[in-house]
């Protein structure tokens, strides 16, 4: 989640095309990021009770990723002016995603795909320690 | 720092993410009504791609400034660019999707365009975009408008991604200020599509 939160500290800097002509957006994404680095630092601290460790290493990138497609499904138009929306989905899917500079995208092409996998990566991973832990407690309760 | 304490912290982050969310739904209206309001006045002058005349045309102006030397405009001053992906007298654009809400192409006929003194009429043509309007061009590069232009005389997309630049044009006077701008005052009747001279983009 550290990577995501650096992620999104990367568009909220560089990506100028959100800064100015979807300022909400842009003000969506420093909060995306806080709630990042609280997640990551909860998983960090590993905590014994499952509830935290599943907000922060299940439900948190599940949320983040659907927001994503979220903004694909509305062709970008959430709290934006009409004239930034998309044409079509595709075309958003082409942007945001894919990250096309034919769309005028204009970070690395790479970024929201990587914070998607990492999103993923961190949900397996928080996925399986719960898993294999209450694996362990059910086999030592027995 | 112990585990209720970041509980804590987490907790505030996800009320203050929920309420941001509830208010961006609340806003969204608002919001979109003002800035609709902006693009509407804007669209009168940039959307159509053209300034209203009492004929009807598409006006063309220039504008100088020492930076940027003298460049294309409209007949009210915004700001006309170019999008180096583009490939001059190709009669295509490369400007579509995300791109073109972006960068809005300058729409008109090339038999009502109105032209400055000092600008030719044969450097300019049209070229047939998918949706089937026309997108004026100015020696085969086509012409578009910047979004990020929020007022006449602003250049805020020059040299954007390295690939959209303002439209230079051969010296036509020496301007007594720094920044002036000439206003349309002649009408050309050239029906030319593109130009086969060489063009070089003003960076």
């Amino acid at each position: 989640m550290l990577g995501v939160f650096a992620i999104n500290v990367y568009i909220g800097v560089y990506d100028t095309n959100l800064s100015q002509f979807s300022p909400l957006h842009w003000d969506l994404n420093w909060v995306l990021a806080a709630v990042d680095l609280a997640a990551a630092v909860i998983l960090l601290a590993n905590p014994r009770g499952i509830i935290w460790k599943s907000l922060a290493g299940v439900v948190w990138p599940v949320v983040y990723v659907a927001n994503l497609f979220i903004d694909v499904e509305t062709r970008l138009c959430l709290g934006t002016p009409a004239s930034t929306c998309s044409p079509t989905v595709s075309d958003a899917y082409q942007y945001l995603i894919l990250g096309s500079t034919n769309q005028e995208w204009d970070l690395w092409p790479y970024t929201i795909r990587l914070a998607i996998g990492l999103a993923i990566v961190t949900l397996i991973l928080v996925a399986l320690s719960l898993y294999l832990a209450k694996k362990g407690s059910d086999r030592i309760s027995m | 720092m112990n585990f209720k304490t970041l509980a804590a912290v987490f907790a505030v982050l996800a009320v203050v993410f929920i309420a941001t969310t509830g208010f961006l739904a609340a806003t969204a209206g608002s919001a979109s009504h003002t800035v609709t309001q902006t693009v509407t006045s804007t669209a009168t002058t940039t959307a159509n791609g053209s300034v209203s005349t009492s004929q009807g045309g598409t006006a063309i102006g220039i504008a100088y400034t020492k930076t940027l030397g003298f460049y294309l405009t409209n007949g009210t001053g915004w700001t006309l660019y170019l999008f180096t992906k583009d490939t001059p007298n190709s009669g295509l654009s490369t400007c579509y999707g995300q791109c073109e809400t972006f960068w809005s192409p300058l729409q008109g006929s090339i038999s009502s365009l109105f032209l400055p003194p000092g600008l030719n009429a044969s450097s300019f043509g049209t070229i047939t975009r998918t949706d089937g309007t026309k997108q004026i061009t100015y020696e085969g590069w086509p012409l578009y408008y910047y979004l990020g232009d929020k007022a006449a005389g602003q250049t805020n997309g020059q040299n954007k991604d390295n690939t959209w630049f303002v439209v230079n044009v051969p010296s036509i006077s020496v301007p007594s200020t720094t920044t002036s701008q000439t206003s349309s005052t002649s009408i050309a009747s050239s029906t030319s599509t593109t130009s086969s001279s060489g063009y070089s983009p003003g960076y």
